[in-house]
């Protein structure tokens, strides 16, 4: 297990989807991704559970965008030939692929799930659907918490406990006044760029002629204050945690993987939207459940593995993985038939 | 074998699948989970014997069994004294096509790709959960192989790959009364066959699995079910 603890260099933006269908209003920002957390609270004699609504980043999140740089680096090393696999099967691989409305597993699934486990250390992490057969994946992520009075209680078996003992930590209330609202704003046009767009006709000596329609004051403040996108963000300097953790311990390669895993997370150092917009860039810290830090080096043999077997991986998601796509689409064509 | 009770603290919410009909959670199922984990199975084989099914028990499952012609295992459905309404939701994006690196391994029948719909379609979904501090569930069987195997629960329920239904404490201790089959109120507190019980007033009847794998179609028949507000208490 690998805690990551997390500390915002930018404010950070994960959006929600309302609840109950409920359409947000024109103009307001997209509101951060909140969610219920439960927390304990003591008067010396019992122990009551309260719950406060905070803002907290799925792992989802954290997850799906890891993932495409961690095939990115798997691809890379596997040298994998261009226009060798199946979309159906990068699909698969590198975004947990989909299941389509007439898929159906064939007789075989064991066997290829067996296979897979053994043969595609990353599909094995990180699971998917391919054709109607679900893989577990072994890789577990948490939620990313923001470490507040509320969510201090879950540090209590890890080792970011002892860090956070004696610091004056914010409350969830605390924490929802300093959330910032970032707006883009449209800008005005000036004169200089309107000749390529508005000109009208050219003057005799050549120059441009451009006739703008007159406008009130009103209307130059509403094109000026015209915020096309906003969003609420955590800010900067926030203290956050997660995990990274394994549902089996007992093979190597696959705690290789997590480690190469938790190597592109650190890569990419950032959670969140609006990363091309300065915003979810973390400084980040890593450590072992026993406090012990995290030691990079272990993902080394995941690496290693993949360059000593990369002919054999290539062949399997080339050749047979495309044989399980033929033996459904048989099935599908007789299915079809009967009908 | 006594009767136990075993609650579970949670840090954050469970999630309901959505799509498909609600379903509680149950006790036997995710002590067998454990211990095919512990065997180093994570996938079932529809070809292959089952050889954790309470009518043969070949692996030990460390509880009693019940019924006579449709055997179960002694163990409750989840029981959740106290929740609120919460949802997740998940995003899912097919960008992969945008990574050159990753775009040129695919053997392509047509260049562009559809997000809209089909296969490789976007989505944003919210799934249905309840936070819940505490959840309990109570069996006959044995404590100490019980509580070894529970050693090794993180998280409970669906999208647990994401931090769904996490583990933060796991309390197992003997009770009185055995509360495994019929409530404290009198209902059922797992699915029961028709074949296995005749049934009373006001108790509810589905057409569900009675033995794990729960999701197993084979598995289903006509039972007496639990209420819903013993699991989704809303």
């Amino acid at each position: 297990m690998i805690y990551a603890f997390l500390t915002s260099l930018e404010p950070v933006v994960n959006g929600e989807i309302p609840e109950f269908g409920i359409r947000r209003p024109k103009g307001a920002p997209l509101s951060f991704n909140r969610r219920n957390v439960v927390y304990p609270e003591t008067d010396g004699k019992t122990v009551r559970y309260r719950i406060c609504r905070i803002p907290v980043i799925n792992g989802n999140s954290v997850r799906g965008q890891t993932r495409r740089r961690f095939i990115y680096k798997t691809l890379q090393v596997l040298e994998t030939p261009e226009k060798s696999i199946h979309p159906e099967i990068i699909h698969f691989i590198s975004a947990g692929g989909g299941t389509g409305k007439d898929d159906s597993p064939g007789q075989e699934q064991f066997k290829f799930k067996q296979e897979i486990r053994k043969k595609l250390p990353f599909v094995n992490l990180l699971g998917g659907a391919l054709r109607g057969m679900f893989l577990k994946g072994m890789l577990r992520v948490g939620f990313v918490y923001p470490i507040i009075k509320e969510t201090c209680w879950m540090l209590s078996n890890t080792p970011l406990k002892e860090r956070f003992q004696d610091v004056e930590l914010l409350t969830a209330s605390d924490l929802e006044g300093k959330l910032d609202v970032i707006r883009l704003t449209r800008c005005k046009i000036d004169d200089e760029f309107l000749k390529y767009s508005e000109a009208d006709e050219l003057s005799e000596d050549g120059e441009v002629v451009v006739e703008v329609d007159d406008e009130s004051d009103d209307d130059d403040v509403k094109r000026d204050k015209g915020a096309i996108y906003s969003a609420e963000a955590l800010p900067a300097g926030l203290p956050m945690w997660t995990y990274f953790e394994l549902c089996r311990n007992d093979d190597e390669i696959l705690e290789a993987a997590l480690h190469a895993f938790v190597e592109s997370f650190k890569e990419l150092s950032s959670i969140g939207g609006w990363k091309a917009k300065g915003c979810g860039h973390f400084a980040m810290e890593f450590m072992y459940a026993d406090g012990t830090s995290y030691n990079p080096q272990k993902a080394e043999k995941y690496w290693e593995y993949l360059k000593e077997n990369k002919n054999e991986i290539n062949y399997y998601m080339s050749k047979e993985l495309a044989e399980y796509l033929r033996s459904t689409d048989k099935a599908r064509e007789e299915k079809k038939k009967k009908k | 074998m006594k009767p136990l009770k075993i609650t579970i603290l949670l840090s954050s919410p469970i999630a309901f699948p959505i799509k498909v009909k609600p379903y509680p959670l149950m006790f036997d199922s995710i002590l067998i989970e454990l211990m095919a984990q512990r065997a180093g199975r994570f996938d079932y084989d529809y070809n292959e014997y089952d050889s954790y099914s309470p009518e043969n028990n070949e692996r030990g499952v460390p509880l009693a069994v019940g019924g006579t012609r449709k055997k179960f295992y002694r163990a409750s459905a989840i029981e959740v004294p106290k929740a609120e309404h919460t949802s997740l939701s998940i995003v899912s994006r097919t960008d992969w096509p945008e990574e050159q690196e990753i775009e040129k391994c695919a053997k392509w029948k047509r260049e562009v790709i559809y997000v809209g719909s089909g296969l490789y379609r976007n989505s944003r979904e919210l799934m249905p959960g309840i936070i819940a501090p505490i959840v309990n569930f109570y069996c006959v069987g044995d404590k100490e192989k019980i509580e070894d195997l529970l050693s090794d629960l993180k998280a409970i329920g669906v999208k647990t790959a994401i931090g769904m239904g996490r583990v933060e404490k796991v309390v197992v201790k003997e009770i009185a009364e055995d509360y495994s089959v019929i409530d404290k109120n009198g209902n059922p507190a797992r699915p029961i066959p028709f074949d296995e019980h005749p049934g009373r007033g006001g108790w509810l009847r589905d057409y569900c699995s009675y033995k794990p794998p729960y999701w197993l179609i084979d598995n289903k028949d006509m039972c007496w079910i639990p209420p819903m507000y013993r699991w989704y208490p809303l």
